[in-house]
């Protein structure tokens, strides 16, 4: 049986990707700022964390499972 | 083609923010090259199977409609009119949105069409169906070379990105992945560009508010910066009350433009007729589902102002003192910058690198969802309502996909030849507007008519629709040739531009309702009983089913009609 996942797992699976990415870039930006506007206030750091977090809401909630999938919801990717 | 010839962009892109693009980019693909295997029939394709949940059909709703306009053009128009601005996003949406759940969905749902006008061939027969397809046609690809060229214009400018390679790597994407997997394809990265759209532009009304002390204090700054000169008037931070007179706001404006010309004509055309969203709505498994989704689209509707309205307040308030008084596009002269890049210049403000990469992935997530989504509505509407009629009336369904593939590939290509076309227009508002006023307003009402009189008939409607569009043009046309024509148009001599097309849509709808009306009235009436399905009256509506009250359509319209007259009055 083949898996499937619904979009909301590959959505979540995005931001998390994006969230360790900044999450990473945000701690170095801590210790060597960039050239921005209140850079003091760590948002790609911050922005990083919430991606992260919202992120693997959505990749814990949805993670896929053989064989599982409402028929009927059309956000189900095969 | 000259690809990839740098000018001087605003900020040098980090690595970091190129894998941040590059990631949404494969993204995007790699969703549409799994969704390819779930596309075996016309309605898969068309239609996403007509199996969509309230969530993905309300969010894909409003994500279409955040192409080119949304993100810069919105900005750009709070930062040049203030507050005004999001009537476009509030009075000229949320009622509609409303309308069309509770009143229209029932006869587009029942109806079981797959498209706007092919509500209209079951309505009012071949003829109407036929010019509303063509002219609808022409329309969205005309729409998707603007989204694609807005792209290309920001590309441009922030990133020193060559125009015409921009529009050919956002061109190529949006083909594939709509090819490969159609409208459910189109539908679900929507989804996801929406989520991305929010992730990146809520980074500058949140690190603006941070930086101006919050309202209050950007509200000061703004006052501050119009008392000493250097921008427009305190008039800027009221939604209602300067618009008792056209000479008392930024806009040249008057308030029946607003309520009639955009709230009535306007908005009702767009969110009611215009298949690029109305699309979204059919796809949805069923009638509950296809209500709830515009309701929920008019939830994160009235949300959306906060991350494009703010940021252009936020510009107001923090530019100036930067020594970026922005100008419109046509006066800004070397080293100056036009309201169009006031977005781009705060995100450069605000995001080091990485952040700024999510910043313009969620202005190419816009871009790119507008044009996905009209392009699958073109391509819905070839195959369905002009190529098979027309051309094959018993292909199989199996060529019908076909079509479908080869008419995306095709809208995409057209779309890129417009995209040029647009660029010969000194504002791209205009052009929208221009757009709108010629095809979707006069549709709105031959479509409403359709749905609520019984005694419309197939003549009047066709005879309407064409009376409708040809006005709108020749008002057009008229105050291209001579421009004092505005005064006469939207009724004073005070009026701006804006006012004239809100105005040409008013008249526009009018004409065409006036001629539907008499042309009927001096035809065969059509019998009721074939209207059944169809039109108010002669049709017996569906059953709300036993759902709790919090559960149902009505509870949560009447709750965002709330909200929205709420805004209204905090923001008078």
């Amino acid at each position: 049986m083949r898996r499937t996942f619904e979009v909301w797992f590959y959505i979540g699976a995005m931001l998390v990707f994006y969230g360790v990415l900044l999450t990473i870039a945000g701690s170095y930006q801590w210790i060597h700022p960039p050239a921005t506007v209140l850079a003091n206030e760590h948002a790609t750091f911050w922005a990083g964390v919430i991606l992260l977090s919202v992120g693997g809401v959505y990749t814990i909630g949805y993670w896929p499972k053989r064989g599982s999938g409402n028929p009927h919801d059309g956000s189900r990717v095969e | 083609m000259i690809l990839a010839v740098p000018t001087k962009p605003l900020v040098p892109l980090h690595w970091l923010d190129t894998i941040v693009i590059v990631a949404y980019f494969a993204a995007v693909l790699g969703l549409g090259f799994l969704l390819r295997r779930q596309t075996h029939t016309s309605e898969d394709f068309f239609l996403a199977g007509r199996e969509m949940s309230a969530w993905v059909a309300g969010v894909s709703f409003l994500a279409a409609n955040m192409g080119a306009l949304e993100l810069m053009g919105w900005a750009a128009a709070a930062y040049q009119y203030g507050y005004l601005a999001a009537h476009w996003y509030w009075i000229g949406a949320v009622p509609a949105m409303l309308f069309l759940a509770l009143v229209m969905m029932p006869f587009y749902y029942i109806s079981k069409t797959h498209s706007v006008p092919g509500y209209l061939k079951l309505r009012f027969g071949e003829p109407t169906r036929a010019l509303s397809a063509f002219s609808f046609a022409g329309m969205t690809i005309l729409m998707s070379g603007i989204n694609m060229f807005a792209m290309a214009k920001v590309m441009q400018v922030v990133l020193g990105w060559n125009l015409s390679f921009s529009i050919l790597v956002s061109s190529i994407t949006v083909a594939l992945y709509v090819t490969l997997g159609g409208l459910r394809s189109a539908i679900l990265n929507e989804v996801l560009q929406f989520f991305l759209i929010w992730a990146g532009a809520l980074v500058v009304p949140i690190l603006g508010l941070i930086e101006t002390g919050g309202w209050s204090g950007m509200k000061r700054r703004i006052l501050a910066n119009t008392a000493a000169g250097l921008t427009g008037d305190s008039g800027y931070l009221h939604l209602w009350t300067t618009l008792g007179q056209f000479q008392t706001n930024s806009m040249g404006i008057h308030w029946t433009g607003i309520v009639f010309g955009l709230g009535f004509v306007g908005a009702l055309g767009y969110w009611t007729t215009d298949f690029l969203v109305v699309q979204r709505i059919l796809a949805a498994k069923d009638l509950r589902s296809a209500q709830m989704a515009p309701i929920i689209g008019s939830w994160f509707k009235m949300a959306v102002p906060f991350i494009v309205i703010v940021p252009g307040l936020i510009g107001l308030a923090v530019l100036p003192n930067a020594g970026l008084a922005l100008v419109s596009e046509g006066a800004a002269k070397a080293g100056q910058h036009s309201y169009n890049e006031v977005l781009p210049l705060l995100l450069i403000r605000y995001a080091g690198p990485g952040l700024l990469g999510l910043g313009i992935t969620a202005l190419i997530a816009g871009f790119m969802s507008g044009m996905a989504g009209n392009v699958s509505a073109f391509s819905a509407v070839w195959s369905y309502d002009i190529y098979r009629p027309l051309f094959r009336p018993q292909c199989s369904d199996e060529h019908l996909l076909q079509m479908g593939r080869w008419s995306t590939i095709l809208g995409v290509a057209a779309s890129v030849g417009t995209a040029y076309f647009a660029m010969h227009f000194a504002s791209i508002m205009d052009y929208v507007q221009a757009l709108f006023s010629f095809f979707v307003t006069p549709l709105f009402g031959t479509v409403i008519l359709g749905m609520l009189w019984k005694r419309a008939t197939g003549p009047g409607a066709f005879w309407g629709l064409l009376a409708g569009t040809l006005s709108s043009i020749a008002m057009w046309g008229w105050v291209q040739a001579q421009p004092s024509a505005l005064q006469i148009l939207a009724l004073s001599h005070f009026a701006q531009p804006m006012a004239e097309s809100l105005y040409r849509m008013l008249w526009s709808w009018l004409i065409c309702v006036i001629v539907t009306v008499a042309v009927s009235l001096g035809t065969r009436p059509v019998p009721f009983a074939s209207l059944s399905g169809l039109v108010y009256g002669c049709t017996e509506m569906p059953s709300r089913g036993r759902y709790p009250l919090v559960q149902q359509p009505i509870f949560w319209a009447a709750a965002a009609a709330f909200v929205f007259l709420w805004l209204q009055w905090l923001f008078r």
